[in-house]
């Protein structure tokens, strides 16, 4: 790897490395039993994010709870797309700007 | 001494100059609104605590200074109630959730350390819907207290967070009040309420000592009479405060200089899905703005406004309460909707909340590019009066919206007021809310004063 990398050049290698690391899961589904893939495969988001909702709290939460909950997550889940839809460039920073700080000033 | 029912309704700087003229003293005053507290505000659930032994301590100091020629400002002797998420020395702060009802932060919010230092005395704690309605609430009933009752018809919501606020001031049972907003929770109970209501930038006014909800979208305002005395608390409260590291280091003085004519702007279409009187309140009020100012329209812009909010409040309400569920005392909320509202918000993705405070940068600018022009942007503070108190809000207001007006300010950090401009369904009050450029309250607060010169809905009284 060259020394000089640019803040640019070094987030489109970082870029290239996170897309790898978001494919393991599938890589890793593909290697599990047929039907396990095949379940996970067909398994929707919501699901998926009910079933983690549910490990939060699994004595309290019964499936009444879960079922009021569907909606919730099923707007979550249509408002992160719609967000990630936006376009935005790599120079849009968000709003909270970090400042490096010492106790003396 | 026994003071006369009219002065529950006068308004700050009128108090002011009767107990300096020794028509009564402060104790006279905080006797006089403590009663008020028991008789109007506590059977609309608007109290939590009465801070008496507080008061009373407040006022005879009060009046021990201007005996003694030390007179603090326009709220010497002024009794308050604040919203219940800012913390008292030696009094409980439950936030308004059943989990928190026997919390005591034992040091005064920077807010309540400021009003004594400007002689004002503290009269009560008022209610305030759970957790300042982060968890989501869809009902009046969200509070241990119980529904916030609106003071002109018992069967209707004060609005919300700042339930206590709001009634308590339409109801005249203190002169002005201290109120929180995340998206809504100020201008929301002040508008149903009848009162005139002040959300000041973000930034101007410290909020240490207050419940956090949303650490990068709460503001604390007041709730009073008129904008004038809105402009006499923000006066006291601002000001940058090193134990808010969000607080502005702009300095804040409330002035009596801008006079007409004013440069205010419409949001095209804002009027077009908001209850028939509503409509008809908003159109008068601009006709009662015209002969002092231009009025031109502009287009709100297309931006998510609604999502961004909701994903920052969702997702730093999770951060600050995340403890709740280890502890179940989310399983004690009010609303049943609120014991669900935090299991949803824990498990957004990172990536929604960084996106969201991307897209609030480009909110900003385009915000700023639209009101800079301007003093004000003019708007109906709410599509609707306060529903009944047993209808689910999403019921009783679904077809009206005032589009993504509450969300764009709030995301924006932007000041805004709001100021009753009639009556609609069931005699309940309408507003018409200015919403400004950021640290540019002076300017709202002058247009209001003017506008407040030449109508008369301000002191209208439920009873």
């Amino acid at each position: 790897m060259k020394n000089n990398l640019s803040r640019r050049t070094f987030i489109g290698h970082a870029a290239g490395g996170i897309a790898s690391l978001a494919a393991v899961p599938a890589l890793a589904a593909d290697e599990k039993p047929a039907e396990i893939a095949a379940g996970l495969n067909a398994a929707k988001p919501a699901e998926l994010w009910l079933a983690l909702i549910k490990q939060l709290d699994p004595e309290r939460l019964g499936d009444e709870h879960l079922a009021a909950l569907r909606a919730d997550v099923q707007w979550n889940l249509r408002r992160s797309a719609l967000l990630s839809g936006l376009a935005m460039t790599n120079a849009d920073e968000p709003a909270p700007v970090f400042r490096a700080w010492r106790a003396e000033g | 001494m026994a003071l006369a029912n009219d002065v529950a309704w006068m308004g700050v700087r009128e108090l002011g100059t009767r107990l300096r003229g020794g028509e009564f003293t402060a104790v006279d005053l905080a006797r006089f609104f403590l009663d008020r507290i028991e008789q109007k505000a506590k059977p609309l659930n608007a109290v939590v605590t009465v801070t008496a032994e507080r008061a009373l301590d407040e006022a005879r100091q009060a009046d021990e200074d201007l005996a003694a020629g030390r007179d603090r400002g326009p709220l010497h002797g002024i009794p308050y109630g604040a919203k219940d998420l800012l913390s008292t020395r030696g009094i409980a702060t439950t936030w308004g959730a059943a989990c928190f009802k026997q919390q005591v932060i034992d040091e005064d919010a920077t807010v309540i350390r400021r009003l004594r230092e400007a002689g004002a005395v503290l009269a009560a704690k008022l209610s305030m819907v759970e957790l300042a309605g982060g968890l989501g609430y869809d009902q009046a009933n969200a509070s241990f207290t119980g529904p916030g009752l609106n003071p002109y018809d018992n069967s209707a919501w004060s609005g919300g967070s700042s339930s206590g606020p709001g009634s308590a001031v339409g109801a005249g049972a203190v002169p002005f009040a201290i109120g929180s907003e995340t998206s809504g929770s100020i201008m929301t109970p002040a508008g149903y309420c009848g009162v005139t209501g002040l959300r000041p930038t973000y930034g101007r006014v410290s909020r240490h000592g207050a419940m956090a909800l949303s650490w990068s979208m709460d503001k604390l305002g007041p709730l009073s009479r008129t904008a004038d005395d809105c402009g006499l608390v923000l006066a006291a409260i601002a000001g940058h405060d090193p134990l808010d590291p969000s607080s502005s280091e702009r300095a804040y003085a409330y002035t009596l200089d801008q006079q007409p004519p004013f440069r205010l702007a419409t949001l095209k279409g804002i009027a077009d899905h908001v209850q028939p009187e509503v409509k008809a309140n908003y159109q008068r009020s601009l006709e009662v703005l015209r002969p002092f100012s231009t009025l031109s329209e502009v287009e709100l812009p297309d931006l998510p406004y609604g999502m961004v909010a909701g994903t920052i409040i969702a997702c730093e309400m999770a951060a600050a309460f995340e403890g709740l569920l280890a502890d179940g005392g989310v399983w004690q909320m009010t609303a049943p909707e609120d014991r669900l509202g935090l299991h949803a918000a824990l498990l957004i993705p990172a990536k929604d909340y960084i996106n969201a405070q991307r897209i609030r940068v480009k909110i900003q600018q385009a915000l700023d590019s639209l009101v800079a022009p301007y003093d004000a942007l003019v708007a109906p503070t709410l599509a609707s009066v306060a529903g009944p108190i047993d209808k689910p809000f999403s019921e009783y207001q679904r077809g009206f919206s005032t589009r993504e007006l509450t969300p764009a300010g709030n995301v924006a950090g932007l000041p805004a007021l709001t100021m009753p401009n009639g009556f609609g369904e069931r005699g309940l009050p309408t507003g018409l809310k200015l919403i400004g450029r950021a640290f540019e309250e002076n300017r709202l607060l002058a247009i209001a004063r003017k506008y407040q010169q030449l109508t008369d809905w301000h002191r209208r009284r439920p009873f």
